[in-house]
């Protein structure tokens, strides 16, 4: 193994590193982010670098070779992309909240780009070690970001709980690949996915230690049974990390299941198809059941993500192709509609600092534009068309249709997409025909609303001319299949 | 040019006007209207010509334009007119028109109100001119989810609880329809799975029609799904507390053309495409139907609101509509797309004018009001003939679509015929009601300070609906011609699996 072949899988998350790296040394310089100037200019580096980095992956083409370190294929450029563009989402949320943090606010940024390296090292791994190694570094990070605010106690209260039950979800993935390594003697997918096509009968510890680390990874993904840090989590951290953590967290989740269940799991599909079907069904019904009853608008998108999380699922049961990259359409419209969304949460959630729903009450009358940005990213979550969220759905259930044994899951998802436009249709129900509670002068920045139009203007292309990212998908998700 | 074209432009200028108004300042309002009212008078326009130019004597569909839009998915944007479609375009424009006209007086926030309404009627054009099963649907969403704020805004009573439950009612069952039409783009009709709806109509035609077991268990659920917005009893409790609680144009929209989605949608596709499954489960139709013309009927009788009682009573006329899909034969067929042309002119007409005295009485209880017509004789006049229209009186469209009907479906259906003709009665008997409570006798002394429609722009929503009633009821062939061009082949094609299936 030598280095340049390492480079070659692994050259952006080197650059990533080396940005973090330069966040550091650079707040150091600058006065520990005391000083707003400074901050300000340590963030706006870390955009800078993390725009650069964007547009490097966009030029990159999929290497020949894989590494047995990695592989930097077509779906793996695709999530690279898309945790980039994530991680620069955030930090542009970060910057109407910022004034909220006591401390810190130079380190900010250098976490969001450490976790974004990790979440481009999952993109590409090929065996278990890296894995846990990568997925240990977006973890770690994100418990310190959503403990951010450190003076403010559900924030901490944020912070532990997630600390608690990534522990125990990393103990049984790591438990899981213990029992993956005895049985088969190998730690990289091919040789798992070897030892399971070469057998009828895969043995019991096996399939034990491949089921510990799919249900490790549920904890990711946000969806049953790990899904029950989701609103406490996404409630308490800070906005933009929340945001951070229902996009960026959810892919990491994303991206390593479609691997493990695309590649590895590939040779014996057919079994876990029931398994993946049922935690997509629990998913659905906990989210979308969850959300109804919600006032605070974070926990509320909190469980609208356990139910996407659900939807993802369904198209993981499937594993066809194109059920595939149906769930990378359906990430970048999620992607468009949660930041929109959680911006609009920010400019809100001012004074006093909380996301009570009240707080959105007649939105319509005291900025329309807000108002239009959170309608269009609520209908693109429900899946009406013509926003983006609805072809994802689309694509997912056209997939998901064409494997009668999952009949069920889909007839409950059918019914799941009713009970969700229920609940999005209640926000638009308290922005429009509500009274405002608040009175207070909503400030929106040039760059809120600069983001605000780019996901507004996204979700409604991606939903009437989606042929070029459904193109894009299906490029991205050929790579699974070889 | 325009023979390609005029489709697309048809989908395209309520589309544009959806987005041009989003650079239009809120307070120019005039500027909102003109653009809508505008946008309104250009697709009538095309309409009519599209009406005219319509190849009878060629039939079958025209001015097919295709463009592919995801070829690996097998979806396309592909628009094409027959003589059904070629009606309910004509009706869409009408009342777009119309509507678009009277909500010149809506002074809340009008701007976003013609937003919605246009968005609205992008997804009808959508809905009658795409032939594409993918493209079919997202019109149909698109034209069902502005509602939600259409009424939940400007309506009035209860509008809230109303419209949360027609928006979910009416997506169940569009849900329910997708899983149809999903199973179906898999069913295997073409080699390749396609959306494409005219591709798979000619792979049924050419003998490749689906076995018996999978139409049995398709038919129905396109059915359920489609006949909610039909609305066929029992699904049809979302619509009349929904159209009561709407404003004036996003009722006329409502009743007027989005309910007949619902029928239409059962012509295009449900019928033609599994005719075996049409055959077998339409008599059960023609059950459901009588009961929404007699129990539609019975309750309107029982009515205090007007807007309920038109709400009713637009239930009950739409089983006459699903009564002549069921008995399929050619007259019952085409009076079924004449009567979704003639009901939803009429029903418009019948929400602007309550519309209209709403305003200003702020009350349609028929308690409350009475005498009106001494005060606003032209809006009573115009009452007068909507209510004649609509209980069949001959010389409106609606008398003769419904003698189609009638004439057409008793050979198969005598039962459920003779409840049509009872619901004549009905009608006659809840309309004449109305007619009297609310324009003749006594004057409540409150309503003097009245005003009538005045001048061309007021007046011009009414006469435009009236004029197309009486043009259609004395001169009906001009539109039945067209329609039945449309209509023969599918009578044919159900009389061939009738045939097959040996019944």
């Amino acid at each position: 193994m030598d280095t340049s072949q390492i480079l070659n899988v692994f050259g952006i998350e080197m650059w990533l590193g080396v940005l973090a790296l330069v966040l550091i040394v650079a707040d150091l310089i600058t006065g520990r982010g005391r000083l707003t100037g400074p901050a300000d200019m340590v963030r706006l580096v870390a955009m800078g670098g993390l725009a650069v980095l964007l547009a490097y992956a966009f030029m990159l083409s999929p290497a020949e070779q894989a590494s047995s370190w990695g592989t930097l294929d077509t779906f793996a450029l695709f999530f690279k992309r898309f945790f980039i563009a994530t991680a620069l989402f955030t930090l542009l949320l970060s910057a109407p909240y910022e004034a909220r943090f006591t401390g810190g606010r130079g380190e900010f940024p250098a976490l969001v780009v450490f976790t974004t390296m990790g979440m481009c090292m999952l993109a590409s791994v090929s065996d278990f070690v890296t894995l846990f190694v990568a997925l240990e570094l977006v973890t770690v990070t994100l418990f310190l970001l959503a403990a951010y605010r450190s003076g403010l106690p559900r924030s901490i209260e944020a912070g532990i709980k997630f600390v608690i039950i990534g522990a125990v979800a990393a103990a049984f993935l790591v438990y899981g690949i213990a029992f993956v390594y005895g049985t088969t003697g190998s730690l990289d997918f091919e040789g798992v996915r070897a030892a399971l096509a070469a057998t009828d009968e895969v043995p019991k510890g096996l399939t034990f230690g491949l089921l510990l680390v799919v249900v490790g990874l549920a904890f990711k993904l946000g969806a049953v049974p790990f899904h029950i840090w989701v609103p406490d989590v996404y409630q308490g951290a800070p906005t933009p990390v929340t945001a951070f953590l229902s996009v960026g967290s959810k892919a990491a989740g994303v991206v390593l299941l479609m691997r493990l269940v695309f590649t590895v799991l590939g040779p014996v599909a057919g079994q876990w198809a029931t398994l993946l079907a049922g935690l997509a069904a629990l998913s659905l019904l906990m989210g979308n059941l969850g959300a109804i009853p919600q006032k605070d608008m974070k926990r509320f998108l909190g469980y609208s993500g356990i139910a996407h999380a659900g939807f993802l699922l369904i198209a993981m049961a499937v594993q066809s192709e194109a059920s595939a990259s149906a769930v990378l359409f359906y990430m970048v419209a999620y992607l468009f509609a949660n930041i929109a969304a959680f911006l609009v949460v920010i400019v809100v959630s001012r004074t006093p600092d909380n996301a009570h729903m009240d707080r959105i009450n007649g939105l319509a009358e005291r900025s329309p534009f807000l108002a239009l940005a959170l309608t269009v990213s609520m209908l693109s979550l429900a899946g009406v068309p013509p926003f983006a969220g609805f072809v994802g759905k689309f694509l997912i259930l056209r997939a998901a249709v064409a494997d009668p044994a999952l009949l069920p899951v889909v007839i409950l998802s059918l019914v799941m997409i009713v009970v969700s436009l229920y609940y999005y249709l209640c926000i638009l129900k308290r922005m429009y025909f509500r009274e405002p509670v608040d009175t207070g002068v909503l400030e929106i920045t040039g760059s809120t609303r600069l983001i605000l139009l780019v996901c507004v203007v996204a979700s409604v292309v991606l939903g009437i001319y989606f042929n070029p990212l459904v193109v894009a998908a299906e490029k991205g998700a050929a790579a699974l299949f070889g | 040019m325009l023979e390609t074209h005029i489709l697309n432009l048809l989908l395209l200028i309520p589309a544009a006007v959806t987005v041009l108004l989003f650079f239009v300042p809120s307070e120019n309002k005039l500027a909102c209207r003109a653009l809508s009212v505008g946008a309104g008078l250009v697709t009538l326009v095309l309409a009519g010509y599209l009406f005219f130019q319509y190849d009878q004597d060629a039939g079958g569909m025209q001015f097919l334009f295709r463009m592919d839009w995801v070829p690996s998915l097998g979806i396309q944007h592909q628009l094409a007119v027959d003589g059904i479609s070629v009606a309910m375009v004509l009706l869409t424009a009408i009342v777009y028109t119309a509507g678009a006209l009277v909500s010149w007086h809506v002074e809340k926030r009008s701007k976003d109100f013609y937003i919605l309404l246009n968005a609205l009627v992008t997804g009808v054009f959508g809905v009658f001119l795409s032939m594409d099963l993918f493209f079919f649907y997202f019109y149909y969403e698109l034209a069902v989810v502005p509602m939600y704020l259409l009424i939940g805004y400007w309506g009035s009573a209860n509008r809230e609880y109303a419209t949360m439950k027609l928006t979910l009612y009416l997506t169940a069952g569009a849900v329910v329809a997708l899983l149809g039409l999903l199973m179906l783009y898999f069913s295997g009709i073409t080699s390749e799975p396609t959306f494409d709806l005219l591709a798979i109509k000619a792979a049924v035609d050419a003998g490749g029609g689906l076995s018996l077991a999978t139409q049995n268990i398709l038919f129905p659920l396109l059915l359920v799904g489609f006949a909610t917005i039909a609305p066929m009893w029992p699904l049809h409790t979302w619509s009349p507390g929904g159209h009561a609680a709407a404003p004036s144009a996003a009722s006329m929209m409502h009743a007027g053309v989005l309910m007949k989605l619902g029928s239409y949608a059962i012509i295009r596709i449900a019928m033609p495409l599994l005719p075996e499954g049409a055959v077998i489960w339409l008599p059960w139709v023609a059950v459901l139907c009588s009961f929404n013309i007699i129990y539609g009927g019975l309750v309107a009788m029982n009515q205090k609101d007007m807007k309920f009682v038109i709400g009713y009573s637009s239930s009950s006329h739409m089983g006459y509509v699903l009564l002549g899909i069921a008995a399929f034969s050619d007259l019952s067929l085409s009076g079924a797309v004449f009567l979704m042309f003639a009901h939803g002119v009429m029903t418009a007409l019948a929400f602007s004018l309550i519309g209209f005295f709403y305003e200003q009485t702020h009350t349609r209880m028929l308690d409350d009001l009475g005498g009106l017509m001494k005060q606003i004789p032209f809006v009573g006049i115009c009452f007068v003939m909507m209510a004649m229209a609509s209980l069949g009186l001959p010389g409106f469209a609606n008398f003769a679509s419904e003698l189609m009907i009638i004439v057409g479906s008793w050979e198969r259906y005598p039962i459920p015929t003779i409840c049509a003709l009872f619901g004549l009665v009905i009608g006659a008997t809840y309309l004449l009601r109305t007619v009297k409570a609310s324009f003749l006798g006594e004057m409540n002394p409150k309503w003097e300070k009245l005003r009538d429609a005045h001048g061309w722009l007021e007046r011009s929503p009414f006469i435009l609906l009236l004029a197309v009633l009486i043009f259609f009821g004395f001169a009906p062939w001009t539109l039945v011609d067209v329609i039945s061009t449309g209509v023969e082949p599918l009578v044919d094609t159900l009389h061939a699996a009738e045939a097959a299936l040996g019944r």
